[in-house]
């Protein structure tokens, strides 16, 4: 069965079965099952975790090991139908074990640059917009805290209350430590562009 | 490979729904418009951060689902694969409390079947009480009969017999139980007194051993064997007494005490029948406690048991019938009571009692072990 628009356009489809009902399918040995949650939460879990690491590489290896371990783990899922924040969790994890593992290897993580930053490449109109470089990569100026809940709201697609559940804290909390993320990366988001006009023109 | 829609509530951003959110959270530290709209802006660009890349999405679905294919349970042909994990959450926890309910019940249900099969196949016979009296009794003093043909090892069957009102007496099927051990004659030191009447007169000054004065064997014991009753119930008894189940539980115990509670003669095979009363003594006239005395039926395959209490007293209700009583104790010698004062070391000297309506009391003496071969050695 395939619940994929005409067209591939990106809308929502009532028929589509949900995350629960897959994850059933795949428990019962349909392989392409899997493929589908794949498809359905890619983008998401490459989102936040390009976001955190600012390297478009390492969050595509860490996409790949994040829904190798799901798969592995899948019986272990209680509530199927929140597969997307288990997934996030996995990812997170994942992520701060890499991020051990580079630091045990005494090497700096190295400055995020404009270059390993992911880009549309097949949307060339993408990389005119200035801004939303700029967003991804001040992002890695917050804190480790504001930097998780914007990748978890804006890059994993989560919900306020998923991600405080991920965050540990209050959904109230989640909201008011995402205003102030969003706060404190618009200013560095202005303080970039201003800087850049600033500059005497060759 | 063109990605799936994203389902209902996905992340496509909510432009208004995140400006309120914003408005509701910015609004203690007083933002204005211009600025949520500015964050939401923010908010957008990072939403619309680019996703995998189309190719090396391709290739990470097609190895995430052989590596499923190869992982994953593969259902059998028509009939898809089901893992108890994924009904696991409906059943609980009501639903895990009644299975593990149900189990239980069903564990007790198998257990009560169980109990009854084995009653039916097995049920409390005097086989497994007398049996239990042997093993108590110890050793090759125990009280052992033979079944009618003398000298055949003792065989304690099982056979299903109905319940006798009487516990603390086993029927002893064999009323042809040979006595036996013996290669000597029956005068000897035992000494026996059997007399009807409520007293007891005592071991001291026992009169010397009538050979043969009342004794009627109805079976011959085989020399040089020990005496080895059959145990076996009534169900086979010759005679067309019926199958009779007996109470096993008392025989294993100095029930003397317990018997005192229940004088009244009990009716048994159309009758009414008083008890056997008396003591087992040694040669001093010291009652022997915990000594097997057992009442042997002539006719039929029956026997009564009972152990002696700390005088060396015993009770036994047998039913109507002439009996021959037979005594044991560890340390002492087995004797047959012969008579009033009078005891044989087989059976063929043993005298019968004629359980009536009117109390019988008998007194058994037996020697010490190992001293009457020094006796009658000349």
């Amino acid at each position: 069965m395939d619940d994929r628009q005409p067209g591939g356009k990106d809308a929502p489809d009532e028929r589509a079965p949900t995350d629960g009902a897959l994850v059933r399918r795949v428990l019962r040995g349909d392989p392409e099952a899997f493929g589908r949650l794949f498809e359905r939460h890619a983008d998401a879990c490459y989102r936040f975790l390009s976001l955190r690491t600012g390297d478009a590489a390492r969050a595509e290896d860490l996409v790949q090991d994040a829904f190798e371990r799901a798969l592995d783990r899948l019986p272990e899922l209680r509530q199927p139908e929140r597969f997307r924040a288990w997934l996030m969790q996995i990812a997170r994890s994942l992520l701060a074990r890499d991020w051990e593992r580079r630091a045990r290897q005494a090497a700096a993580e190295p400055p995020v640059s404009a270059d390993a930053l992911p880009s549309r490449t097949e949307d060339p109109e993408r990389l005119a917009e200035p801004r939303l470089r700029l967003a991804a990569l001040r992002l890695q100026e917050l804190s480790e805290r504001e930097q998780r809940v914007l990748a978890l709201r804006f890059g994993a697609g989560l919900s306020t209350r998923e991600a405080a559940e991920l965050l540990g804290c209050s959904e109230s909390a989640a909201r008011q430590l995402q205003y102030r993320a969003l706060t404190r990366l618009r200013a560095l988001v202005d303080e970039s562009a201003e800087g850049d006009d600033e500059e005497p023109a060759p | 490979m063109t990605p799936e829609p994203r389902p209902p509530g996905d992340s496509v951003l909510d432009r208004e729904g995140l400006r309120r959110l914003l408005e509701r959270a910015g609004r203690a530290e007083g933002a204005r418009a211009a600025d949520l709209d500015a964050l939401v802006d923010v908010a957008q660009a990072l939403a619309e951060t680019p996703g995998l890349p189309p190719r090396r999405r391709a290739e990470m679905r097609a190895g995430l689902e052989a590596r499923a294919a190869q992982r994953l349970p593969t259902p059998p042909t028509g009939q898809p694969a089901r893992s108890w994990r994924a009904f696991w959450p409906a059943l609980e926890p009501r639903g895990a409390a009644l299975l593990v309910l149900l189990l239980g019940a069903l564990v007790l249900l198998g257990a009560w079947l169980w109990r009854e099969s084995r009653d039916a196949a097995a049920p409390p016979s005097p086989a497994r009480g007398a049996a239990t009296a042997l093993r108590d009794v110890g050793g090759p003093r125990a009280v052992q009969g033979s079944g009618g043909t003398g000298g055949r090892p003792a065989d304690i069957s099982s056979r299903a017999a109905p319940p006798t009102s009487e516990p603390g007496v086993a029927a002893l099927p064999g009323g042809r139980a040979a006595a036996s051990g013996a290669t000597a004659s029956a005068a000897d030191d035992a000494r026996v007194r059997a007399e009807p009447g409520p007293e007891d007169a005592g071991a001291a000054g026992v009169p010397r051993p009538q050979p043969g004065a009342t004794a009627a064997s109805s079976g011959r014991a085989p020399e040089g064997a020990r005496p080895s009753p059959t145990l076996r119930t009534g169900s086979d008894a010759p005679g067309g007494a019926g199958p009779r189940r007996v109470a096993t539980e008392d025989v294993a115990v100095s029930a003397a005490g317990r018997d005192e509670a229940r004088e009244t003669p009990r009716p048994s095979d159309g009758g009414r029948a008083a008890p056997i009363r008396g003591r087992v003594i040694d040669e001093r006239g010291r009652g022997i406690a915990g000594a097997l005395v057992t009442a042997y039926r002539d006719g039929d395959e029956r026997f009564y048991v009972q152990r002696t209490d700390q005088d060396g007293a015993f009770v036994l209700r047998p039913a109507l019938g002439r009996y021959r009583l037979h005594a044991s104790a560890s340390g002492f010698e087995p004797r047959w009571w012969a008579g009033p004062g009078a005891v044989s070391e087989a059976r063929g000297g043993a005298a019968e009692l004629d359980v009536g309506t009117a109390p019988l009391r008998a007194t058994l003496v037996l020697p010490a072990a190992g001293q009457d071969d020094g006796e009658r050695s000349p």
